[in-house]
Order: structure tokens, then sequence, then C-alpha cells
């Protein structure tokens, strides 16, 4: 009689640690769906053809973010494009940090000072652990996109205006430009005006090429000149 | 064309921890294969693990120096900047190779200290000659790995920079053995042992040249840029005239010269033994460099 006690007691047992730790996994995978569900996908857009050149977007971002007059986290440089045998075309280029899926300034940091937010997939720099080794800005495949900042001694670049984008405010390149050239939201919000324009409209990445997964993207650009190197610090190639 | 970020003091800790590297291996060598033992052989390998720790203090020195933090810390007299490069070793990403490489090195400094500490006390550290002959693989093979790391770079992910800086670092390391040897005025021998297996060293960094030459050509054409480590190129300058020249080709020919000409016993100059050996060095910097410097082109 106790013997078939004891087995029911360690059968009722069983099944109550069964169910709770089932509950728990449930319970779990619940809250990360919801997690997955919450988190922002924060992306850039940029209609070439309604940008004008005027930089407003440089300024604002100088600004906003405190930097040196001569430091840029993001510019707007003036491409000629040749192409054979006919007329060169001539357009602006408004470049920035690409926060991109998958970034190769990220993986190489020593200090783990540059990362991507899993809350927004902003990549930002910690002026505090960085060190200035300039790994970030060698293993970029975007040239320029960093400089280093004369304040902080250490790496600096475009991080969406995290002060701004945290509590749903456009970054400032956005809020200002006269164009209306840039276009910023989430791209997990299926019907946010980012996620609308690029179903309507052939973007292209910068240098697609490299894999790195970029979430600034170009409308008005065509393939092969998404494919070429630009660099923040390239001389303008024609005045407004 | 690219922006240079990364100039002659990280080629000069490339270089510094390839020829320390080189010389440690050596020295380990020398104690594992009893060449030790002899009078000359025990203070050969103390001099050379010496040289071999004194070189990676040296290039960690200049690595350090080129961070940011630190020239800010130095020229603005700030502590919190000037000390920041111990978040090197606060931190430990297995994924980032330079955070692997700051542990390595400061590893590596340790146990060849160690290692030359009792040689100093004539004791035979058979077990921290293993230890540092396999860490100096690893820091041969780091340099190269710290830019192969980047794997969307052409000329830096390329497979072969890892044996090109490996045998670097070996024929480095021949150089301080050269110069050493030439130092304490070792009675030469018979036959030009030395100047056998710098040859052989040689030719294997000049046909590894020739493949990684002709892989980034190649490579060049198809991604259609133009051909970085053509004489046009700084790069190409220090590649072909450099390396090539002065690293490879006139230390090959002299060794050649010496090898097939003094068929038995021959003295050879000191003058002609630092030259060599001078030429090697300044060689092996100047592959550093170009490789460093080609990779920022693009």
């Amino acid at each position: 009689m106790n013997n078939s006690r004891r087995n029911t007691l360690k059968f009722l047992s069983l099944g109550a640690c069964t169910a709770a730790v089932s509950f728990m996994s449930v319970a779990s995978s619940l809250s990360a769906t919801k997690n997955g569900n919450d988190k922002r996908h924060l992306a850039m857009a940029i209609d070439l053809r309604k940008c004008n050149g005027c930089r407003a977007c440089v300024v604002s971002c100088g600004v906003e973010n405190g930097t040196a007059p001569d430091e840029h986290r993001t510019e707007v440089v003036q491409i000629v494009s040749h192409k054979e045998y006919e007329e060169a075309k001539a357009f602006n280029l408004p470049l920035l940090c690409n926060h991109c899926e998958d970034p190769s300034c990220t993986k190489v940091c020593p200090v783990g000072a540059t990362f991507k937010r899993e809350e927004d997939g902003i990549v930002v720099v910690d002026s505090t652990l960085c060190v200035g080794c300039k790994y970030c800005v060698v293993a970029c495949p975007y040239t320029g996109v960093r400089h280093v900042s004369r304040e902080t001694s250490t790496i600096d670049k475009c991080n969406f205006c995290i002060q701004r984008t945290t509590q749903k405010l456009l970054p400032a390149c956005v809020e200002s430009c006269t164009g209306g050239a840039r276009i910023f939201g989430d791209i997990n919000d299926p019907n946010s005006a980012l996620s609308l324009l690029l179903k309507e409209e052939d973007a292209y990445v910068l240098q697609n090429d490299k894999n790195t997964k970029p979430n600034v993207f170009y409308i008005g650009l065509t393939q092969a000149e998404a494919a070429r190197t630009y660099s923040l610090n390239i001389e303008n190639k024609w005045q407004r | 064309m690219g922006e240079i970020h990364w100039g002659g003091l990280v080629a000069a800790y490339l270089f510094f921890a390839g020829a320390g590297a080189g010389a440690l291996f050596l020295a380990a060598y020398y104690l594992l294969s009893g060449k030790a033992d002899s009078q000359y052989g025990k203070r050969i390998t103390l001099i050379m693990s010496a040289i071999g720790s004194v070189f990676l203090i040296i290039g960690t020195k200049l690595i350090v120096l080129d961070l940011t933090t630190m020239q800010a810390g130095i020229a603005g007299f700030n502590v919190d900047k000037f000390f920041r490069f111990l978040n090197f070793f606060t931190h430990f990403r297995p994924e980032s190779m330079m955070s692997i490489g700051s542990w390595l090195v400061g590893l590596t400094i340790m146990t060849s200290i160690a290692f030359l500490f009792l040689l100093y006390r004539n004791k035979k550290p058979v077990v921290l000659a293993v230890v540092n002959a396999i860490l100096s693989i690893c820091i041969a093979s780091y340099t190269s790995l710290l830019l192969g790391d980047i794997s969307h770079n052409f000329v830096w992910s390329n497979s072969i920079i890892v044996l090109l800086f490996i045998i670097s670092s070996l024929s480095c390391g021949l150089a301080i053995l050269i110069i050493i040897k030439a130092l304490i005025n070792e009675p030469q021998g018979n036959s030009p042992e030395l100047e056998k297996v710098d040859c052989g060293v040689l030719t294997i960094e000049l046909i590894i040249m020739g493949i990684f030459t002709y892989s980034v050509l190649n490579l060049s054409n198809f991604h259609q840029l133009p051909f970085v480590l053509s004489t046009d190129y700084l790069s190409g300058n220090l590649w072909f005239i450099g390396a090539l020249g002065f690293g490879v080709l006139i230390p090959l020919f002299v060794n050649l010269k010496t090898v097939i000409t003094t068929n038995g016993y021959a003295i050879q100059s000191h003058l002609k033994h630092y030259i060599l050996a001078f030429c090697m060095l300044g060689g092996a910097f100047c592959l550093r460099y170009a490789v460093l410097l080609a990779g920022q082109y693009y």
C-alpha cells in the first residue's frame, strides 16, 4: 500500500514537473515571439531623384549630434557617371553608415565597442569602450562613413540619431531634408512609409557584392552605379 | 582609390611581431635540436630569444601608439585615453582576430621572457621551447589573419598571405641569426649550411610572392580594378623594389653565389653578412607595408 502511494506521488510529482516545464517553454516561446514582433528593423531609403544637394542633412546632423564643423556622419557627394557613347550623368549621392544586417565592423571590433542593437538594428559605437584601433574603419567596405572624433578621440559614425529614434522621432537628416529625399522607418512594419515605398520602387543598396546586407536603400541609382565604390571624402566633381 | 587608415606604425607592428616570432622559433629550434649545447649555440639561443622578446615588445608598443586614444592621451595628457588600450585585456572577443592577437602576443611575451630567464640561469627549458615554437607560428600566422579576416578585401583575404607571412617570419629569423653569428664571431664551418637553408627559404618565399602577385593581378582584372601592386603605386614600389628586390632577390643571389662558388671552406666577410641580413629584414618590412597599403587602395 505504501509502495503504491509512493509510486502515485512520484507519478503525480513527475506529471506536475512536466506540466510546469511545458508551460514554461510555451510561455517563453510566446514571449520570444512577442519580442520578435516588437523588434524594429530601422532602415532608410534615399530617393536620389528628389535630392537637390542642399546639404541641409549634413548641417542638421552636425547640429543634432554636436560634431565638429569638419567632421561629418553623413555627406552629400556629387557624382559624375560616364556612360560610354552617352552624355555624362551627374547626381547627388548622400552617404552615411549603412547599418548593415551582417556588418563587418562589429565582428572585428576587439573590445566590443561597435555593436548592432538587437531592438532596432542600429549599429552603434560605444565611445567609452572604443580604443581607436581603426579595425572597423578598414573592415567596412563603405569607405569614409567613419571618422575619428576630436572630442572623444574614438571612432564616430551615424547612429540614425539614436537619441531621437528611440523616442520614435525621425533622424535629424530626414527631418531636415528639403526635397523629402530621405525616408526613414521600420521595415518590419508593412504599413510604414518606408516599407510601402520599397515595395513600389526599384531600390538598390551600395556594393551588394560585399554581402553585408545594408539597410540604406537608394532609389534612382542603376545597378551598375550602386556597385561602384563611393567615399564620403571624395572631391565633388561639379558645382551646384 | 581607398583611404589609408593603417600606415607605417601598423606595418612596423606586423614586421616586428613577425620577425620576433621568427627569432623565437629559431631559438626554440636551437634548444630542441641540441645546437644550444655548444658554447656558441647557447649564446646564439640566448641572444636570439632576447631579440625575439624585445621585437614582440616593440611591436606591441607600436600598435598601441597607433591607437587614436593613445595619441590623444599623449597629446592632451589625458590619463583615461592613455590607458584605454587596457580594454584589449579586459575584454576577450573570440570572433575578433585583433582580440585573439592581443592576448596571443601578450602570452608569448610572457613565455619568451620566462624562456630567456631560464636559459640565463643555465636551465634547459624544453617545455617552454615547445610552447614558444607553437606560439611563434601562431603569431606569424596571426599577423596575416588580422588582415585576412576582412573577407571582402580580395588582397588581404588571399589565403596565400598566411604562407607568405610565415615564410617571411622565418627568413627574418634567419637574418637575425646571421647578424648574431657575425656579432659573436662564431667560427665559420666547412660548408655554408646557413646559406643553403637561407637559399631554400628565400626560394620558397619567391615562389609564394609570385603566386600572390599573379592572383592579385587576376582578381584586379576580374573586378576591373587597377593593379595596385604595379609600380604606379607606393605599394607596388615597396613590393617589387623593397620586398622582392632587396628582400629576396639580392640575398638569394648572394647566398647562391656563396653556395656555388665556395665549394668547401671559405671565410665570408661580416660586412657581407650584415648587408645580407639587413636586406632581408628591410625586405620583410616592405613586404608587409606593401600588402597593408595594397589592401586599403581598393
